[in-house]
């Protein structure tokens, strides 16, 4: 089993739940994120004051996956979520020892 | 003829069997232990003292002997008393004390000092509770002065930290503003001699709370006092109520009934304690601070040149003299303007208008002196509109309060921000208004848009001002939803709320209404992340309309939601 991680911009949130459910995933978790990369942050007027973003808001999605699916779900997370713009985020990918769900004790394949 | 108990005759049997249970290891305990009967007691306190016991209530008990008393019977007796009710795991709250040692439990801890004020005598020598009961009793009347402003801060604390009993999400019958332990403070400042409550009403409205929480225990099996949304239903069926939004309902009514008579009777207290002993004659000393309207002991009163039947503006003017002076108005005060008070002529002539908006700016203390007018029917009086979402429960989990209070509580947050806005007053009867459309199907904002408009209009305010109520009532929501749904590096995102908002007054008025507004609901509904991004569409928004005087509404159409505010998050 993978857990794939997926950090992107929040408009594209919509896009890429409705993508990875058309593939099969139910469920995810999504938490509000802020960060910087290469888009690193700028600065914005507000009621007259300047406002140093420096941290740029994001979503972060994570989801445990089969082994087998982790490829396709990535390339539909990155399909979905690229603008082509810079800051479009990250994907990233780590592998999961075991998995319990924890209403029923059922564990790895049962449980995803 | 006799029918089914009723839950407060199954509190007292329940206190009372206790009592016999309590009495009969008594007896044992004394016969084995062989304990002289003079110079010892059993004592019921807190709820178990006032015959208050719910199906899972702790019992509260005091061993408690006479000054010389032999230590060691006392310890012997105790062991032969809490051990069997341990063993039978009876949910035992117990202290063993002598008279001094009792007294200086008072002195330090207050909550003990409350829970002396309910001494009942269960089993030993009744003579030694009856002077001990009497001794406590006159050391907290001894004492108040120095002890209430210590117990009104615990008290407002409290109030902070857990909110009100009928707007919060997951209501504590106990702690909450408006819960039962704020029927026991009102019993104690009664018992203080220093101010004065209403017993029999006290009484009504505790026995309501007292239903709701054996109702929970009865459902929960257990002792807790936080009403969880799971067991809402099954707690109002067993109340008599027709569902878990009958029993908020209802839990709303009766928790700003009562945290309102505790707000007042802090007040009073606060007002005793902080006042000079008056001098000279002992008549009331107003100050007069408008026609028929005056300051006494930190509350506004109506004076007896104040003819409320004849003067439409008069309530208007009293919320205005307490709210910008931090003070509330009296009840009786509020009650007679909620009687007599003369309709509000249409449209409101421009004195009752900036009045108005003087109250719904002045912040903090604008929740009390409404509640006032709202206990009373004076906002009913002046908005027929109001009843549409009074007592409304949220729909969401984010929120902290019912509807009514939420729009309260927004025009409270927007204090900070007034002076940055040249038209404050139209800020501020949209935030009054902007969930106004709540409680009927369909988008609330849109409801809300024409019920704003046909107020806004009854207030005198021209077509101008109207039309820019509305759209902040319509759109109160745009600023949230685009910003976290949309592009907002793809330029026709701004240009389309830029052709919601249509001018740059409006988007500023917008924005400070989105962040009073969530600021109003819930710390989640305005974390740093959403302020960024909302920060961030503002700016460009802002920026848009100064390069495009007429922006292009067509826009509002490219982002696929022409109707703003669809989701219902406020």
């Amino acid at each position: 089993m993978k857990l794939i991680t997926a950090v992107i911009k929040p408009h594209k949130l919509e896009d890429v739940r409705a993508a990875v459910e058309t593939f099969g995933v139910t469920g995810m978790t999504v938490t509000e994120a802020s960060g910087y990369g290469r888009q690193k942050g700028h600065t914005e007027v507000y009621r007259g004051a300047e406002y140093d973003i420096a941290l740029i808001p994001k979503v972060r999605l994570e989801m445990v996956i089969e082994d087998d699916e982790c490829d396709d779900i990535v390339g539909v997370i990155v399909k979905s979520a690229q603008t082509g713009r810079i800051g479009d985020g990250k994907v990233w990918v780590t592998p999961v020892e075991s998995v319990v769900r924890v209403r029923t004790g059922d564990r790895d394949a049962d449980a995803v | 003829m006799t029918g089914t108990p009723t839950r407060s005759e199954q509190r007292r049997d329940r206190a009372a069997t206790a009592d016999e249970r309590l009495r009969s290891l008594w007896h044992q305990a004394a016969a084995g232990v062989g304990v002289p009967q003079v110079g010892v007691a059993l004592i019921a306190v807190g709820g178990y003292g006032r015959g208050e016991l719910s199906p899972s209530s702790d019992l509260d008990v005091l061993l408690l002997a006479a000054h010389g008393y032999d230590d060691g019977l006392l310890g012997a007796l105790a062991s032969r008393l809490w051990y069997p009710l341990w063993d039978a795991n009876v949910s035992l709250d117990h202290s063993v004390r002598n008279e001094s040692e009792l007294r200086a439990a008072a002195a330090e801890d207050l909550r003990v000092a409350l829970g002396l004020l309910d001494m009942r005598h269960v089993a030993g020598d009744a003579s030694l509770t009856l002077a001990t009961r009497s001794t406590m009793l006159a050391d907290w009347r001894r004492a108040a002065k120095h002890r209430l402003p210590r117990l009104a801060a615990y008290t407002r604390d409290r109030w902070v930290r857990v909110g009100d009993l009928g707007h919060v999400t997951t209501p504590n019958l106990k702690e909450a503003h408006g819960g039962l332990r704020d029927v026991t403070l009102l019993r104690a400042l009664l018992a203080s001699w220093l101010v004065d409550v209403p017993a029999a009403e006290l009484c009504r409205l505790s026995g309501e709370l007292l239903e709701v929480r054996d109702a929970l225990h009865e459902t929960t099996g257990r002792h807790t006092d936080r009403l969880v949304a799971d067991y809402a239903a099954e707690v109002a069926e067993r109340v008599g109520l027709l569902d878990a939004d009958a029993l908020r309902s209802s839990l709303v009514v009766t928790g700003r009934s009562i945290g309102h008579l505790a707000s007042v009777a802090l007040r009073s207290v606060d007002w005793l304690l902080t006042s000079p002993r008056p001098v000279g004659p002992r008549r009331p000393v107003l100050e007069v601070v408008g026609p028929g309207i005056a300051a006494y002991r930190g509350e506004v009163v109506l004076t007896e040149k104040a003819d409320p039947a004849r003067d439409p503006l008069l309530g208007l003017r009293a919320a205005e003299a307490a709210a910008s002076r931090g003070l509330v108005l009296t009840d009786a005060a509020a009650a007679r303007l909620g009687r007599e008070l003369a309709p509000m002529p249409v449209p409101w002539p421009a004195e009752g208008r900036a009045l108005f908006g003087r109250i719904l700016g002045s912040g903090p203390a604008l929740v009390d002196v409404w509640e006032s007018l709202d206990q009373y029917g004076v906002v009913e009086c002046l908005l027929p509109e109001w009843k549409r979402v009074r007592h409304l429960a949220p729909q969401s989990a984010v929120h902290r309060f019912t509807v009514d209070r939420h729009l309260v509580e927004t025009c409270a947050e927007m204090r900070p921000f007034l002076d940055q806005v040249d038209r404050s007053d139209l800020l501020v009867t949209a935030a009054l208004l902007h969930d106004i459309g709540k409680g009927d199907d369909g988008d609330h904002s849109e409801i809300g848009e024409l019920v704003a408009a046909d107020i806004a209009g009854r207030m005198g305010f021209g077509a101008t001002d109207v039309a820019v109520v509305a759209r902040l009532v319509r759109h109160h929501l745009l600023l949230v939803e685009v910003a976290t749904s949309q592009d907002l590096d793809d330029p026709r995102t701004a240009s389309a709320v830029a052709a919601a908002v249509v001018d740059v007054r409006t988007l500023a008025l917008l924005e400070i209404l989105t962040e009073a507004d969530a600021l109003a609901t819930g710390p989640a509904a305005w974390s740093p992340w959403r302020k960024q991004l909302v920060v961030t569409l503002v700016e460009r928004t802002r920026r848009h309309l100064h390069l495009h005087v007429s922006p292009d509404s067509s826009d509002r159409a490219t982002l696929g939601v022409p109707a703003w505010g669809r989701t219902n998050v406020s």
